[in-house]
């Protein structure tokens, strides 16, 4: 039986943090699943699914990554995951598109992610970035949603509609087009 | 109607040069059925490539109709020796493929093109494609060069996603 383990690694970015703990993983005979890392104001971050053998445990990943997190100063956390997490496939909602746009200002991804949660829609990807305007900066965020097949598309957008007007943003949303070849 | 079990990547017919067809023949016009039913019993579908159902030719069969109705586009299509003669503009679609089913791909290509090429009665073609239609000759003729829409996209975090739900037929 393997075993399956998330570990997230965050630190100033600097040449060497992949290698650095790729090479932990591969001393301790673990297998990197899928992995996803991105830099955001100077903070590397990192995720990491790893498969190991049966008698590996959480305490051995932080052993093995002390020597490195001492030295450069990366903030690490492990997780166990049960298989079927791994693997699980995602509902099968319809995938969307949410884009919003207005001038900088605190609770934009507040006000619309809940909008989104209350109706019961999983974020499944979202992007933000603040863009130079006219007179003031431009707030701009894409979010990726699966939205419930049983869920009314209109009400959703009548309550966005609302939400454009008490927040002075502008928001679009549209099913994603996806040609099967 | 025999429909053609479709070759997963990384079978290597998908990674190779597919050969030109030099009589369009019977036996071509039995494998574009083939093709052509193939296409149709697998939901949503919308094009597929002689090499992802495992003869190395250069053919390909498109029916963009089946997902945007019979607006801008030629309907069903069959091709062989396909060439772009002509091509403008840019256009990005997210893409599916037959052959990586797991996965989609946001594709930048171009939006208009011309494609000439020899049809299943063996004359020749020219064809002026826009949009969609023009998006899945690109991706077809890719397969015939061994060319993957993995291989087309820039970031593997924006451009590259796990399929969230099955394909469904839009329009049938
Ligand atoms: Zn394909």
């Amino acid at each position: 039986m393997k075993r399956y383990f998330a570990i997230t690694a965050i630190g100033k970015d600097r040449p060497g943090i992949v290698s650095g703990v790729s090479k932990a993983l591969y001393d301790l005979g673990t297998n990197i699943e899928d992995s996803s890392m991105t830099i955001l104001g100077g903070e590397f971050a990192m995720i990491l699914i790893v498969s190991t053998r049966e008698e590996v445990d959480a305490s051995d990943f932080e052993s093995h990554l002390k020597e490195l997190t001492d030295k450069i100063g990366l903030f690490i956390a492990i997780k166990e995951l049960d298989e079927s997490d791994v693997h699980s496939k995602k509902p099968s909602g319809i995938p969307y598109i949410i884009s919003v746009i207005g001038t900088d200002k605190p609770g934009i991804v507040y006000r619309v992610s809940n909008l989104l949660a209350s109706k019961g829609i999983n974020i499944t990807d979202l992007n933000t970035k603040v863009i130079p305007g006219e007179t003031a900066p431009v707030y701009t965020m894409i979010i990726e949603v699966d939205i419930p097949q049983y869920l009314d598309v209109t009400i959703l957008e009548e309550e966005f509609s609302t939400l454009e007007k008490e927040m002075a943003i502008d928001i679009g949303i549209k099913e994603i087009e996806v040609l099967e070849l | 109607m025999p429909t053609l079990p479709v070759l997963r990547y990384p079978h290597q017919t998908l990674r190779a040069r597919s050969l030109e067809v030099d009589n369009v023949n019977d036996e071509i016009r039995r494998i574009i059925t083939d093709m052509i039913d193939t296409m149709y019993a697998s939901p949503g579908c919308v094009g597929v490539a002689a090499p992802q159902v495992g003869y190395p030719l250069r053919i390909f069969v498109i029916d963009v109709s089946r997902k945007i109705g019979p607006k801008k586009n030629h309907g069903l299509l069959a091709l062989v020796n396909p060439v772009v003669a002509y091509s403008e503009g840019e256009k990005i679609t997210r893409e599916g493929c037959l052959s990586i089913p797991d996965f989609l791909g946001n594709v930048k290509r171009a939006r208009k093109l011309i494609v000439m090429g020899i049809n299943p009665e063996g004359k020749e073609v020219e064809i002026l494609s826009q949009g969609l239609e023009a998006i899945a000759f690109q991706h077809e003729i890719d397969h015939l060069n061994g060319v993957l829409f993995i291989h087309r996209i820039s970031s593997l975090t924006g451009d590259l996603v796990r399929r969230k739900s099955t394909p469904k037929d839009t329009k049938d």
